[in-house]
């Protein structure tokens, strides 16, 4: 096994409020491979976000308590100083976000606000940067790059906004490319030629690349490697065919569930997992699931369910027995091949 | 942006009539002051008051008197203010004359101030948005309150009063007579008036600055400067101040036109021979066509201050587009 | 202000010797620096302010107030006739200035021979131009301008033949003629012996042929001297340019400063004018800024005095208060009184003793103490202030009361003998007394006043229906007008224009003046009254007595007649309740020194003030 480009061990987050410790993430624990795509899964509050900010550097320990490793490339960015840190965020790991409309800066000529990221971590002039923001335009499709590197973001449609971030984020040629959820903000069918965009810069860049998304939907053809996450916590891990074809956790069988497919008979309804998303401040006892999960039995309540592997690459934090997981999926979460 | 621009200077020209021809009904229907009879002193016969009326054609009506008012609104050259019309009621002297005479102290004045106020209130306001809730911020807020709530003539007799009747460390008011501008500037006679002007503008500059920057750095934008590497200083002021400032910008300009039609507290606390003097001496002689004057040059800056705001709004914000 | 008349005397003293050893002594600069004997060193600047600027441009055709007068007079303009200050005067009789005697007067009255000292030169820029008899047929000219002149002056030429009809043109007035350049022929349409006094106006002043062309607005910023001071850069002044192109005296900036330089026409020829020393070498006096921060400016030794504005309250208190300062105060009349005037032919009012009740009962003190307290002025017994009738009625006080604030026994004793109080109790009973409509002015410190007057009124039984406006356009439209049935004027006040008694007896006092200065009705005819909606049918009149006055010729006779005049006035008329001389109030600085007060002008005298060591 070649060495993985980050190693997140233990990693939680809390951040002290008004109202009490907010949990956000509660002992997270992944790894991710060079070249690999990974996708995570969950609701809002499920920790996916505040995960890879805390990877970025962009949730500090001025802001919550940190504990846990998080090591790329060898370093473990959570003890590096600020400056290094810097250094790394936006040439070594990108990340893109949600609405690229609000994430540009609206005063700014899109071209100059690639170039800016250039010249942050490189010794370039002008006229250079300007080139090779030009380039990276280009790159990711958007037709005649040299006069929409001169315009500003609102000049762009919601599709090419996120074009233009992702070329701001490529820039450098970064090892890990995390996205926010890219498409959630866009319209159907940009989201499909944004997806298949990052597939394809991936392989040029060879770079690793984040999904994060409350869409399993979305990730479905892009991910190697899908991690569900519930409450702060990794629920369940596996690759694209554990997940759809076999996965082992009420939560992702909830979420298999509410997809809406094209295929579907009109008259079946969506089914939404019952109950609302928990209070990090107040998380439930044992499975932090239980009061939604339809399986509940004893000792969900009182115990907090490891995240074990089922075989090999394949992980789940549930106190069912495996034959009850296959079973139940094989019953009752019937994903059509 | 051409026809925006002609268009615009239309409104200017319909304002300044408007402006001014409420200003004329005010005068010709209330009966506070009579022009005739402030001439006239104490000494006062019918007959004479019947005299001077004529003399200052007080006796024809409304709209005979309006239409010698209005040629003279009109901005260009030998009809603005023209002194035929436009003279003091008392002293004869052509109310152009004396506008133009007293703008170069209303000029000094407010650009003085609004320098200071900004060099006072933006730093401040910057810190107090970075270091929310320490002390700086709460040292900042305070001062805005004071700024804020201080009335202008308290704090610039107050400030008379320490400074110069008591700490002989600066200059008393006024300007002395044969001093050109530059040399009363450098005498240090504006100072005082200078910082107590700004003060209070510098105040309110503090808190809209505080929040706009506050308001701009939760932007998703300064998330993504901040996801690009840029060092925390670029971020704030290159990305956040860029957006925070804009309608600072907007504010600055008309507070800075408003002032250029007269500091009048400021002027008579300091005795700056400024417009804004001119406007309460005018007012208190009943001279009307020194009112006139004055108002419509005040509404004058305001509408071009306005006018220059907008255009410079489109250069900075590039979403705004004039048809 | 015996003090006074002796310091004075002891510069006359020294004016003279200065006059006799100085003459042309100066060389060419005017710095006037010799140092006469009796320690009084001439030089330095005097450095005043003041409030706010003049009325009218400093033309003056146009002027009426005290501080431009008084400036006239001391610094600016020497006219046929002026003021002797020095020789401790009591009364305020014109002496001759230009003017080498007392103008001749002829048999009939009607016509005035004047002669004009010859070799005496306007300043610059007309240096060399020598003042002739038509110079002041120029300035009558200016005076007879509808456009030229307001405030009141032409008032007084009419009497001159010719002048009504003139309207700018001084060859239409037909009165006044120039037999040879240094004597002038005044004819009038009527005896007037008060016209030795309309001869001290500073309109009168002469005015160079061409200064005064193009300028029928605006001469004030061209004036040229005769005086001790001029505008300073006058020299530069270019009459020789068209009106419009001329540029106006650098020492007037309107609104800023005044500032005055010696005229050194005058200088060289100061021997011809015995009337004023002028001490200090320059004045200049800045415009603008609130009363309060000019005191701090005095205090701070910045400014030598305040000209033309009464000192705050709390500056007057500390110099009240520490005696090393009280001498700085000084506090002198200045020839106006305020009083309060009754209509005449409105009951109660028309009945005498109602008339010396409310005399008995008003609380004068309080209404000093409203106006600013002690200092602002005497409590006033009698109409025609103590200057213009040589003293003769100081003192006079027909119904004084103890520390005048009011004496209602007396007052009560008064009302049992009206016919307004049937029950003899001294209070008024009749409906007349019920609401009486009283036009008062809104301003400081009338309506406290107000409160103080209706209170005091109230205690005999009238009620006063107080209405407060606007002094021009309410107060003083309603009082003046006889139709408007106005009652009770309290906010008024009365200065002289020159210092004659006839200036308050016939304006205030008889028929002439009704509709413009008499409130009270004194003199009206019965004719009048009911054409006017009056139920009263006559009122008492002193036509005779103030026409009798007139024709008295400037001397004691006349200043007899006015003090008869005013005595019979307070004591058997009774035409309203007289309670102030006014004070002109100045606080000095310490470099100040031979303060000197001008009777004639009821202020103070910048050409005899001066300064300590000469301003060193």
């Amino acid at each position: 096994m070649p060495e993985p480009l980050l190693e997140v061990k233990d990693l939680s987050v809390h951040f002290p409020t008004e109202d009490g410790l907010v949990k956000a993430v509660d002992g997270v624990s992944f790894s991710l491979q060079p070249g690999e795509t990974l996708g995570v899964v969950g609701e809002s509050g499920s920790g996916k976000s505040v995960t890879f900010l805390t990877v970025m550097g962009l949730v500090t320990s001025a802001q919550a308590v940190i504990e846990g490793e998080v090591i790329f490339e060898g370093q473990d960015l959570l003890k590096l100083p600020k400056d290094e840190m810097r250094n790394i965020r936006g040439s070594k790991i990108s990340m893109i976000f949600q609405d690229p409309m609000t994430s540009l800066h609206p005063f700014y000529k899109v071209g100059y606000q690639i170039a800016e990221a250039i010249r942050t971590h490189q010794n370039v002039g002008k006229r250079e940067a300007h080139d090779q923001s030009v380039e990276m335009l280009r790159r990711v499709g958007i037709p005649k790059p040299e006069e929409r590197a001169d315009q500003y973001p609102h000049e762009f449609s919601g599709g090419m906004r996120q074009r233009a971030m992702i070329a701001m984020a490529l820039s450098l040629n970064p090892d890990m490319l995390i996205a926010d959820e890219p498409t959630t903000a866009l319209d159907v069918t940009v989201q499909a030629q944004i997806l298949d965009l990052i597939d394809r810069l991936r392989a040029e860049f060879n770079a690793s690349v984040v999904i994060i998304t409350h869409d399993l939907g979305v990730v479905a053809e892009h991910c190697d490697d899908i991690q569900v996450m519930y409450a702060g916590k990794i629920v369940e891990f596996g690759d694209r065919r554990d997940i759809y074809y076999g996965s082992h956790h009420p939560y992702t069988w909830g979420l298999l569930r509410s997809i809406s497919r094209l295929d579907s008979a009109s008259k079946e309804r969506l089914q939404p997992i019952k109950g609302l998303p928990p209070s990090l401040i107040f998380v439930p006892p044992g499975c932090a699931f239980h009061p939604r999960c339809p399986y509940v039995f004893d000792r969900c309540r009182t115990d907090i369910p490891k995240l074990l592997p089922t075989d090999g690459h394949h992980a789940s934090a549930c106190h069912l027995t495996l034959s009850d997981k296959e079973r139940i999926f094989e019953g009752e979460v019937v994903v059509r091949r | 942006m051409g026809r925006y621009l002609i268009r615009r200077t239309l409104f200017l020209v319909l304002v300044l009539i408007i402006v001014s021809f409420l200003t004329f009904l005010i005068f010709y229907k209330l009966p506070a002051g009579d022009a005739a009879r402030r001439v006239a002193g104490h000494r006062n016969t019918p007959e004479q008051i019947a005299q001077i009326r004529v003399t200052l054609g007080l006796d024809k009506p409304w709209y005979v008197q309006y239409a010698r008012f209005a040629k003279g609104l009109i901005p260009w050259p030998g009809f603005f203010l023209n002194k035929d019309i436009y003279y003091s009621y008392a002293s004869f002297i052509p109310v152009k004359e004396e506008i133009y005479q007293r703008l170069p102290v209303t000029i000094t004045l407010a650009v003085g101030a609004a320098v200071l106020w900004l060099l006072i209130g933006v730093p401040i306001g910057i810190v107090s948005a970075i270091r929310r809730r320490s002390a700086w911020d709460r040292a900042g807020m305070i001062f805005a309150l004071v700024g804020v709530s201080a009335p202008v003539f308290w704090l610039g007799y107050l400030f008379l009063f320490i400074f110069w009747f008591k700490l002989h460390w600066a200059p008393g008011s006024g300007l002395e007579f044969h001093a050109g501008l530059l040399q009363s500037i450098i005498q240090g006679k504006f100072v005082l008036a200078w910082l107590v002007l700004s003060l209070s503008f510098a105040a309110f500059y503090v808190r809209m600055i505080r929040g706009n920057l506050i308001e701009t750095m939760s932007e998703d934008y300064i998330r993504t400067a901040r996801a690009k590497g840029l060092s925390e200083r670029r971020v704030i002021f290159k990305h956040g101040l860029r957006s925070a400032l804009t309608p600072v910008v907007t504010m600055f300009g008309m507070d800075l036109g408003v002032l250029l039609g007269g500091a009048i507290i400021t002027e008579t606390v300091f005795n700056l021979p400024g417009i804004g003097q001119y406007t309460v001496q005018s007012i208190f002689n009943d001279n009307y066509p020194g009112v006139m004057g004055v108002t419509v040059f005040a509404t004058f800056f305001i509408v071009v201050a306005n006018l220059v705001v907008d255009v410079t709004y489109a250069f900075l914000d590039p979403r705004v587009r004039y048809a | 202000m015996k003090r006074h008349w002796r310091y004075l005397a002891t510069v006359a003293v020294v004016a003279v010797v200065a006059a006799a050893c100085g003459g042309g002594g100066g060389g060419g600069g005017p710095s006037g620096t010799e140092i006469p004997s009796g320690g009084i060193q001439a030089g330095g600047t005097l450095k005043l302010a003041t409030p706010a600027d003049i009325q009218s441009g400093w033309d003056p055709a146009k002027e009426y107030e005290i501080i431009a007068y008084e400036l006239y007079r001391c610094c600016l303009s020497r006219t046929l006739n002026s003021f002797r200050l020095e020789g401790a005067p009591t009364d305020t009789n014109p002496v001759p200035d230009l003017a080498t005697a007392m103008p001749e007067v002829s048999v009939d009255g009607m016509t005035y021979t004047v002669k004009i000292k010859p070799g005496i030169h306007f300043g610059p820029p007309f240096q060399d131009t020598e003042i002739t008899a038509d110079d002041f047929i120029t300035a009558f000219g200016r005076v007879s301008s509808d456009v030229g002149s307001q405030g009141g002056y032409p008032f007084y030429f009419s009497v001159i033949q010719g002048f009504d009809d003139a309207n700018g043109d001084p060859a239409k007035i037909t009165g006044i003629t120039a037999p040879d350049p240094q004597t002038l022929v005044f004819k009038l349409t009527q005896p007037t012996t008060d016209f030795p006094f309309r001869l001290t106006l500073p309109a009168t002043a002469p005015v160079p042929a061409h200064a005064a062309e193009g300028h029928i607005k605006d001469y004030g910023r061209y004036l040229v001297s005769t005086g001790p001071y001029m505008w300073e850069g006058s020299e530069s002044l270019d009459f020789s340019v068209p009106a419009e192109q001329q540029k106006p005296v650098s020492g007037y900036e309107p609104n800023r400063a005044w500032i005055w330089v010696r005229n050194p026409s005058w200088v060289s020829e100061r021997d011809t004018d015995p009337l004023r020393p002028a001490y200090v070498d320059r004045i200049e006096v800045a415009v603008g800024g609130t009363v309060e921060d000019l005191a701090n400016k005095v205090d701070a030794g910045e400014i030598d005095f305040v000209y033309g504005a009464t000192p705050p309250s709390t500056q007057l208190q500390k110099y009240l208060a520490d005696p090393q300062l009280t001498s700085r105060l000084h506090a002198e009349p200045t020839g106006a009184i305020r009083y309060i005037t009754m209509n005449l032919a409105i009951p109660p009012f028309d009945d005498i003793h109602v008339r010396k009740a409310v005399n008995y009962v008003v609380d004068k003190d309080g209404l000093r103490r409203a106006r600013g307290g002690d200092t602002v002025g005497e409590l006033a017994g009698h109409w025609i202030p103590d200057m213009l009738t040589g003293g003769l009625n100081a003192g006079l006080d027909p119904y004084a009361t103890p520390n005048g604030q009011g004496d209602l026994d007396k007052a009560k004793e008064e009302m049992k003998l009206s016919a307004y109080d049937s029950n003899q109790d001294g209070v008024c009973d009749d409906p007349a007394c019920e609401s009486i409509l009283t036009i008062t002015d809104k301003a400081f410190p009338y309506p406290e006043q107000n409160a103080i007057l209706t209170d005091s009124l109230a205690q005999i039984g009238l009620k006063l229906d107080v209405r407060m406006g606007d002094r021009y356009t309410f107060m003083y439209a309603k009082c003046q007008d006889p139709t408007a049935l106005a009652a009770f004027c309290p906010s008024v006040g009365w200065g002289f224009d020159y210092a004659d008694g006839g200036t308050y007896g016939e304006p205030l006092f008889s028929s002439v003046g009704i509709g413009s200065s008499d409130y009270s009705n004194l003199g009206a005819s019965s004719k009048d009254l009911a054409k006017w909606g009056y139920s009263v049918t006559e009122v008492p009149s002193v036509d005779d007595k103030v026409s009798a006055c007139s024709q008295l010729p400037v001397g004691q006779e006349r200043l007899a007649c006015w003090a008869d005049l005013d005595k019979y006035l307070a004591e058997e008329v009774v035409p309203g309740v007289v309670w102030l001389f006014d004070n002109n109030v100045v606080i000095t600085g310490p470099r100040v020194i031979n303060w000197t007060f001008d009777l004639s002008g009821g202020i103070e005298a910048l050409d005899h003030i001066a300064l300590a060591g000469g301003g060193a």
